[in-house]
């Protein structure tokens, strides 16, 4: 058995599960979307192009919004926003929080004591208060929720992370290492880090959800991405208005399905992954 | 010649379970042992006799609470710098099992490469050639470089695990229990391998195993350990010959040997559970399953004590050194 | 396990606790410090210049920050956790206004969820692998998939605008007699969508577990020795899956603090929720640090009598 075939195996137990498989099309599907949005958003996302409120048909697949914009092309960009914040506040969140478990795993003692404490301290604060705080003290931007969801997300990669090394450190190929005299940065970061990268990875893509629904919860209530560039979560902002959400409805429910959609997808697909790399599973 | 020489070495661990914070497993108690170059000292013991810890300690992998290991003559734990890496690479250690002993994610070229490239015994124009050498040296072929771990039997792990310890031309080699996960038709050759090389290399072995049969024909000496402790320890001949321990005996005689009517079962000759290292026995460890026991033995931890007339023979039982040996 | 040994561990847990606590404090301080000048916040706003002045000067506020910080806590430490900028009225006492609406929803949110998520987490791992296992499991991740704020609006658009059943904002109905039943049919629908937010979660965490216990050689030791399945389940594994119910209430409770945040804003919930995204908004510093200070002290103290409760459960546990 070769490493390839490792990695067809795996693949092999990730198609198994079917709701993964049609979340990795519809995710693929979305990207592709998102990385194409001035190509295949019919109109601008911020300009007036069409009459105000107006349902779905005539031009506008989705209807226009309260002041004319039309809604698909919003939804598309929007989508894009989402997308955007996920994946980058997920890589900086999981860049910090390796680097904090590894140190705090390896060197043991009073760094792993002070790092553990410092996790404890930001985990005891409720998380989206701690955002919403964050967003307050710094101003409400793409840019500053991107960082705030980032610094704010680590604790759990971290401990992770730790609980790997700490049980990897014991393992002999380490201990092997260590008696051959390699400098202890080799060992972390060539023979530990690689064996601890599938469960940080799985993780990310649950972090990864769940900084998705924060910057739509930040966005909705006004303390995220602000208008007029448009995001999930500022579209369904607009739905606080009595009049949007009993007259306007074609506004609000297809920007709520979308995350709906994207936010399970990225679960299913953690999930398959987790299956699929879990050595107790049969091989195929 | 003294190798290495560890003089009164004192590990214990936090117990698991339990909210007693200050119940500690005596892994280790008062060992003190010399080592001669070229020589294989065989280190004996049940699981939980401490013979693993002592091995990690002599390699410096583990720090004892107290005492030292000389190598050369140089204290471990006042070494720094370029001594301590020099010092490092003398002394290796093969483990026990060969599936945890090798990163799964590595070619075993880069297993092997990456220690000679660090420590400069190799550059990187002729590693490759290093490599091979120490491949074809443990009876494997150039080409398994290129392959994973996990594509080898155990047998191949453990000569694998072997190249790595060599690679850095050791002068002393803990081989924790090297053999004791594999196949019995595939422990001869690695012991084979293993006393190939020696010759080869003027390695000094401390061979770590549970039982006697796999070491007796490999060792020069052998120790026998105790629930953290030296009871006796013998050249390899003499410990068999004229055998004074009762625990030596008994470990003697339930070892398997090919004459049926010799052999005694097990339980026959030591009666009782293995008593816990977090609350050991009072005075001799040994004397709840020990058939010389006496009131004395509840009370004294006996000492290492010389057999009479063999100085190197050497007995922690002063009821077996007055009535003799087997 | 001894008496001693569960005090001792006890108490040393509280140690660790400790610097955490000590950490809270300093984060919250720091923050603060960020927002803007912590005297004015702790002295109001209403206050002269010149008495500002003589203030500062009494409260040391040229003294570097650690000192500064310290003057802070001993404030705090009796009871003062500032005022607000909008209102004028001490921290300590909105919070104290406002708890106990904020309680009234969490807690029913949690007993609904758990009311949901034990039988059907219990339920979904006894049948693994089974249609119905695949249906409870696909239902948890639509539930923590699902926006809070989008749940809210569905149901808002469903049973206030479309249907008129249910009331969508507020505690009472305004100028109505109020009692009980108004009560409970304005909290239906925040109750709601607030359980459904945790439900997915339990229900995965609750299955996970309990396909773990199964895993267990004593359950299978049980079965073979003739006593029924459900039997030993209920025997057996029910009381060591109390562990990690025990475990979902210390990692609910952040959870639903930021839930209620979301929730209390749509329907308008007269709460600590409410009363902070208000603060928020008009970047009242004193009130947001008054609130995530004790929040985040709430979370601590669950999580030191999760830790103990663990400790009491599990004999066997493991602590250094």
């Amino acid at each position: 058995m070769t490493e390839n075939s490792y990695l067809r195996t795996i693949w092999k137990r990730f198609k198994r599960h079917r709701l993964a498989m049609v979340s990795l099309v519809f995710l693929s599907f979305v990207i592709i979307i998102a990385l194409l949005a001035p190509l295949i958003a019919p109109y601008h996302p911020d300009r007036i192009s069409g009459d105000f409120g107006a349902p779905p048909g005539n031009g506008h697949l989705l209807g226009t919004d309260d002041v004319g914009r039309d809604v698909l092309s919003r939804l598309i960009y929007a989508t894009r926003i989402s997308l955007l914040v996920g994946v980058l506040s997920t890589a900086i969140s999981t860049a910090i929080g390796v680097v904090l478990g590894l140190v705090s795993g390896f060197f043991g003692k009073f760094i792993d004591a002070v790092i553990m404490r410092f996790t404890d301290m930001v985990m005891s604060f409720p998380y989206l208060l701690l955002v919403l705080v964050a967003a307050a003290i710094f101003g409400p931007s793409l840019l500053n929720i991107i960082i705030i969801l980032g610094f704010v997300n680590w604790p759990g990669v971290a401990r992770l992370v730790r609980g790997n090394v700490l049980s990897l450190r014991e393992r002999a190929f380490v201990q092997g290492a260590l008696v051959a005299g390699l400098p202890k940065p080799y060992i972390l970061f060539s023979e530990i880090l690689p064996n601890t990268m599938a469960p940080v990875l799985i993780h990310s893509s649950s972090v990864m959800a769940f900084s998705i629904l924060d910057e739509a919860a930040l966005s909705f209530l006004g303390m995220g991405v602000q208008t007029p560039t448009a995001s999930l979560g500022n579209m369904l902002g607009a739905a606080t208005s009595q009049a949007v959400l009993t007259d306007l409805p074609w506004l609000w429910i297809p920007p709520g399905v979308v995350i709906v959609l994207l936010v399970m997808s990225v679960n299913f697909i953690g999930d398959a992954i987790r299956d699929a790399f879990d050595p107790t599973n049969p091989l195929v | 010649m003294t190798l290495l020489r560890a003089e009164n070495l004192y590990r214990t661990f936090p117990a698991a379970g339990g909210f007693a914070g200050r119940r500690r497993v005596r892994a280790v108690t008062d060992i003190s042992l010399t080592m001669y170059e070229n020589e294989t000292l065989g280190l004996v013991g049940e699981s939980g006799s401490g013979k693993s810890t002592l091995g990690r300690m002599l390699v410096g992998l583990d720090k004892p609470d107290s005492g030292a290991v000389y190598y050369r003559g140089q204290d471990l734990s006042q070494l720094k710098g370029q001594d301590k890496k020099r010092v490092r690479t003398e002394m290796q250690i093969v483990f026990q099992d060969p599936w945890a002993s090798l990163n799964p994610r590595k070619r075993i070229y880069d297993i092997l490469s990456a220690p000679l490239l660090y420590h400069n015994y190799a550059t990187k124009a002729d590693v490759g050639a290093k490599v091979t050498a120490l491949l074809e040296k443990v009876g494997l072929s150039r080409e398994s470089g290129e392959r994973y771990p996990h594509e080898f039997s155990g047998g191949q792990r453990q000569r694998i695990g072997i190249a790595r310890a060599l690679s850095l031309n050791p002068a002393l080699i803990v081989c924790d229990e090297p053999v004791s996960a594999l196949d019995v038709s595939i422990q001869a050759q690695i012991l084979n391998l293993l006393h190939e090389l020696q010759d080869e290399y003027n390695l000094t072995l401390l061979f770590i195993s549970h039982g006697l049969a796999s070491i007796k024909y490999l060792s020069d000496r052998i120790a026998v350990m105790y629930l953290g402790r030296i009871v006796e320890i013998a050249g390899a001949e003499k410990l068999f010959s004229s055998t004074y321990h009762p625990y030596t005996r008994a470990l003697i005689m339930s070892s398997p040997v090919p004459d049926p009517y010799r052999r005694q079962e097990p339980a026959a000759l030591l009666s009782g559970e293995i008593p816990s290292n977090i609350d050991p026995p009072s005075g001799c460890h040994f004397h709840p399953r020990c058939p010389l026991a006496e009131d004395s033995c509840r009370q004294e931890i006996p000492q290492l004590m010389p057999v009479p007339g063999d100085h190197t023979h050497l007995v922690a039982c002063p009821i077996a050194l007055a009535g003799g040996g087997l | 396990m001894n008496r001693g040994g569960l005090l001792r561990y006890i108490l040393k847990r509280l140690l660790i606790a400790v610097p955490v606590l000590i950490g809270i404090t300093l984060i919250d301080y720091l923050l603060m410090n960020l927002a803007g000048n912590p005297i004015d916040m702790l002295i109001g706003p209403r206050v002269t210049e010149a008495a500002k002045a003589a203030k500062m000067a009494e409260l040391g506020l040229d003294q570097p920050f650690l000192v500064r910080y310290w003057l802070w806590l001993t404030e705090l430490m009796r009871g003062n956790m500032g005022y607000s900028l909008m209102t004028y009225q001490p921290v300590a006492k909105m919070i104290a206004q406002n708890l106990s609406p904020t309680l009234l929803l969490m807690g029913t949110s949690m007993l609904l969820s758990f009311l949901i998520s034990i039988p059907l987490g219990i339920y979904s791992a006894l049948k693994q692998y089974t249609l119905r296992d695949y249906a409870i499991v696909g239902t948890a991740f639509l539930f923590i998939s699902i926006p809070g704020f989008f749940l809210a609006l569905v149901l808002v658009y469903l049973f206030s605008t479309k249907l008129g059943w249910l009331p969508s904002s507020g505690m009472k109905t305004l100028g109505g007699a109020g009692g009980m039943l108004d009560t409970l049919r304005h909290m239906i629908m925040p109750v709601l969508v607030l359980a459904a937010s945790v439900t997915g979660s339990n229900i995965r965490y609750i299955r996970s577990s309990m396909l773990e216990i199964l895993q267990q050689p004593y359950l299978r030791t049980a079965e073979s020795k003739g006593i029924g399945r459900f039997k030993v389940i209920g025997k057996h594994a029910f009381r060591n899956a109390m562990i990690p119910i025990v475990t979902l209430i210390g990692l609910q409770l952040p959870m639903l603090l930021g839930g209620a945040v979301v929730v209390e804003q749509i329907f308008s919930w007269p709460g600590l929720g409410l009363m902070t995204m208000s603060a928020i908004l008009n970047r009242d510093f004193p009130v947001i640090m008054g609130v995530s200070l004790l929040a985040a002290i709430a979370v601590l103290m669950a999580n030191i009598i999760t830790d103990i409760l663990y400790a009491v459960v599990d004999p066997t546990i493991r602590y250094d």
